[in-house]
């Protein structure tokens, strides 16, 4: 059984992996950062997967890949995230990509993705506590419900 | 969770897909909801422990925004985990290949089991199941049934079992209650079935005995706790 602390430790290192590079760590890379063995290393990102509140990690089906792992997302989506000028990462749904800003403290985040009606550019800059610009003003933001799964599938939510 | 250039836009797309718009607002205003602790403090080095707390500081920040919530589905359940003893060790003493197939015939005990006792299963929890009962005193008794059947299979599991409100997320269950269940579960000992003073009280009359754990702090979990060992 994976210890409560191996777990918090794994979360936050796969988060932190995310904020440095744009990706998830493979198991492989994770056992080498926690120090564990390889399959400690599968188990334990599993048990975090598990532990994550309101859904907000998942592996990719039937795989050991980490697909999503909020506020970010493993493979692209449209929601393009840039910090500091350098685009290197993608948010997990649009809602998610608000809170990337929290993983990059003093920085400038900006998500850009596309409205789901009419394809057109939707460009939010943030710094810490402050939304500096949200182009256009009108944009709005929709989700399903704020405590539902999130997972990816479903055309209607993603 | 999707953004779109208005309302407008919005309108037209739930009209394409026939679903309805409950939790709209602008992107200013998602910005401040997105400012809860659940969202600010994901690199905490205690954030999973505290995510309870940090869970209603997201409901908070709904509220204020005048977004009234879903009346979560709550029920009472009992709640059961079970793990598997050192399943890293198992892993490296019988190679891949031999361990998948020791935890599929896990599985398949596990399952039997709560089809024997009326269980739900909830999901895998890594090499364990969470599980949910309307019954405390069957979840015991599926747990004390798990426990013997298992070591059939040179494994042993350890159980914790609660008894409280649940809220229905979609197929998963979430809530207070589960955690509590979780915490007890990682206390008890290999092949022991470990209960809250809560599932002690429910089931007196069943002829189950328990005997006193102690009393301990739920990392997360507000207060302390008399947890039992059930003793046949």
């Amino acid at each position: 059984m994976t210890s409560e602390n191996m777990t918090q430790r794994a979360f936050t290192t796969i988060l932190e992996h995310f904020v440095a590079t744009g990706r998830a760590p493979h198991y492989t890379e994770l056992s080498d950062l926690l120090g564990i063995g390889v399959q400690e290393a599968r188990e334990v990102q599993r048990t975090a997967v598990e532990a994550s509140p309101i859904a907000g990690c998942w592996m990719a089906h039937d795989t050991d890949h980490i697909e999503s792992w909020a506020p970010f997302s493993n493979i692209p989506t449209h929601y393009l995230i840039s910090v500091d000028g350098i685009q290197r990462w993608y948010g997990q749904c649009g809602m998610e990509a608000l809170a990337v800003r929290w993983l990059f403290p003093s920085q400038e985040v900006v998500v850009e993705t596309r409205c789901l009606d009419c394809g057109d550019t939707i460009r939010v800059r943030t710094r810490d506590e402050e939304t500096l610009e949200v182009d256009p003003e009108s944009a709005v933001g929709y989700m399903p419900s704020p405590f539902a799964r999130s997972r990816a599938g479903s055309g209607a939510f993603n | 969770m999707n953004l779109f250039r208005s309302e407008e836009h919005l309108e037209r797309w739930l009209l394409y897909f026939q679903t309805a718009g409950d939790y709209v607002m602008t992107v200013a205003e998602w910005a401040t909801v997105f400012s809860a602790s659940i969202f600010r403090r994901r690199l905490e080095p205690d954030y999973l422990a505290s995510s309870p707390a940090y869970l209603e500081d997201y409901r908070r920040a709904l509220k204020a925004m005048g977004k009234a919530l879903p009346a979560p589905d709550r029920f009472l359940s009992a709640v059961m985990f079970t793990d598997i003893v050192e399943s890293t060790k198992h892993t490296a003493r019988l190679g891949d290949a031999e361990w998948r197939r020791r935890l599929e015939r896990h599985n398949e005990v596990v399952r039997t089991q709560l089809e024997r006792f009326g269980g739900r299963e909830i999901k895998q929890t890594g090499d364990g199941f969470l599980s949910a009962f309307d019954s405390p005193a069957k979840a015991i008794q599926c747990a004390v049934a798990t426990c013997h059947e298992v070591s059939n299979l040179d494994l042993q599991v350890r159980a914790g079992i609660h008894l409280g409100e649940c809220e229905a997320l979609g197929d998963d269950l979430g809530g207070i209650a589960v955690h509590i269940g979780a915490r007890i579960g990682a206390l008890a000992a290999p092949n022991e079935v470990l209960v809250s003073g809560t599932v002690k009280d429910a089931v007196t009359g069943s002829g189950i005995d328990f005997k006193h754990r102690g009393t301990h702090e739920l990392r997360g979990v507000p207060g302390v706790w008399e947890l039992y060992a059930v003793a046949g």
